[in-house]
């Protein structure tokens, strides 16, 4: 379920309304996660008056898990828009308000035309600001090339629950499965490596050719999405500890819990960072000597086979 | 007698070979340790954490020694495990020492770096 509130007055309580059709929830969301420049955490600190954004509350774990989002995100519209798509993704929201539907605080006073119409107005006065401030900017500076190649899919994964002991309890398994195991979460008690399954093992400690071993294994850069076929679809992150001296590689896995779980080597598996806190993010995490985060992946079924 | 240096992620583990000599003085030294006083657990952070020995192929009651940190966990067939004191990281160092011939020079590097920490 999805709970939906229009960050547009600045007085009255704020329109909320919920929608709770799991078909029309999970389209929203791959609408909102498409572009990832759309959502923030919050409304922008520069959000002045008017239509401000859309506060989207994802009300369920497995959802917010299931598209990478968090509990609450933020679109915003008008001259803060993260991207031209946040009028259309906007309108979207604003289709999903149901007559009847109780908006607002009960106290509220009404409005003169039906929220839907409102809301509609009012985004559309936002998204002509919007490309008013856009068109200034235009000859100012050409988008980043991060921003410009940003994915416009959104790939159905899976998320295996935090289970340290499958990786612990017996010291062999513990010694001799690695980072890449477990970000396989894959057994094969030959501290497997990338590209080693398909006869081409890295040559070089980098993100390039270790990416290049893992892909030859299988997997896929993320938002290069796998058929249900490929089930379990695990979302991993490589890193490198580029040296001098120590070169090395290392590999995150997202667990259902929300969390990154990894396995350093032959030690035990741990959802914790070299600071001792728990990992939520893998590109700020405390990663000692890997400095260097490659990206995100995704494992399937078929590299599980594949490695060794 | 097969020491592991417990140093990468992902890389395989470099090693290096201790012969009948080296081991028999490795074992005269693990000998000479004083127990451990409170408890100690191998380090587990990312990048070198310590060394592994095999020692299953010579000695016939120790299984396996772990030098690590200051302290050295030995395990013996019976499932059991003693926890020494290794003073200023003395027995690490001198095992480092002896296989520093077989060893990368980076990874030697890297190794005597953490010692000196």
């Amino acid at each position: 379920m999805l709970r939906i509130t229009a960050d547009i007055f600045s007085g009255r309580p704020n329109p909320v309304w919920e929608v709770s059709d799991e078909l029309e929830v999970r389209a929203t969301l791959r609408a909102l996660t498409a572009d990832r420049g759309l959502l923030t955490d919050a409304a922008p600190p520069e959000s002045g008056l008017g239509f401000r954004g859309f506060r989207v509350e994802v009300l369920s774990d497995e959802l917010a898990q299931d598209f990478g989002v968090d509990a609450a995100t933020y679109l915003a519209v008008g001259q803060q828009a993260g991207s031209p798509r946040a009028a259309e993704v906007g309108d979207r929201l604003v289709s999903l308000i149901e007559p009847g539907d109780p908006h607002t605080a009960a106290d509220a006073p009404p409005l003169d035309v039906p929220l839907k119409d409102f809301l509609s107005e009012q985004l559309g006065l936002a998204a002509a600001l919007e490309s008013q401030s856009r068109a200034s900017l235009a000859d100012q500076a050409a988008p980043p090339a991060a921003e410009a190649a940003a994915p416009a899919v959104t790939c159905t994964i899976e998320f295996g629950a935090f289970n340290p002991g499958f990786w612990n309890n017996d010291p062999n398994v513990r010694l001799n499965n690695n980072c890449y195991n477990y970000a396989s979460n894959w057994r094969t008690n030959t501290f497997a490596q990338p590209g080693r399954g398909c006869g081409h093992m890295y040559t070089a400690i980098t993100c390039a050719e270790v990416t290049r071993g893992a892909i030859c294994d299988g997997m896929h850069r993320r938002f290069d999405c796998f058929p249900d076929s490929e089930k379990p679809r695990y979302l991993v992150a490589l890193v490198v500890a580029p040296g001098p001296g120590f070169r090395d590689y290392h590999w995150y896995r997202k667990q259902k819990e929300g969390f990154w779980g990894h396995k350093p080597g032959g030690t035990e598996a741990r959802n914790w960072d070299e600071s001792h806190n728990v990992i939520t993010n893998p590109e700020t995490a405390n990663r000692g000597p890997y400095t260097i985060f490659c990206g995100y992946f995704y494992g399937c079924h078929s590299q599980q086979l594949r490695i060794k | 007698m097969d020491v592991e240096v417990d140093l990468y992620s992902g890389r395989p583990n470099p090693r290096f070979h201790l012969g009948p000599a080296t081991a028999a003085e490795l074992m005269h030294r693990l000998a000479a340790l004083p127990p451990l006083s409170g408890r100690a657990t191998p380090r587990a952070t990312l990048g070198y954490r310590g060394l592994r020995v095999d020692a299953g192929v010579i000695e016939s009651t120790i299984t396996e020694i772990v030098v690590s940190g200051g302290a050295v966990f030995v395990c013996d067939r019976a499932g059991t495990q003693r926890v020494l004191e290794d003073r200023e990281r003395g027995l690490e160092r001198w095992l480092v020492e002896a296989g520093a011939g077989q060893l990368d020079p980076n990874e030697v590097a890297v190794l005597d770096q953490d010692l000196k920490s």
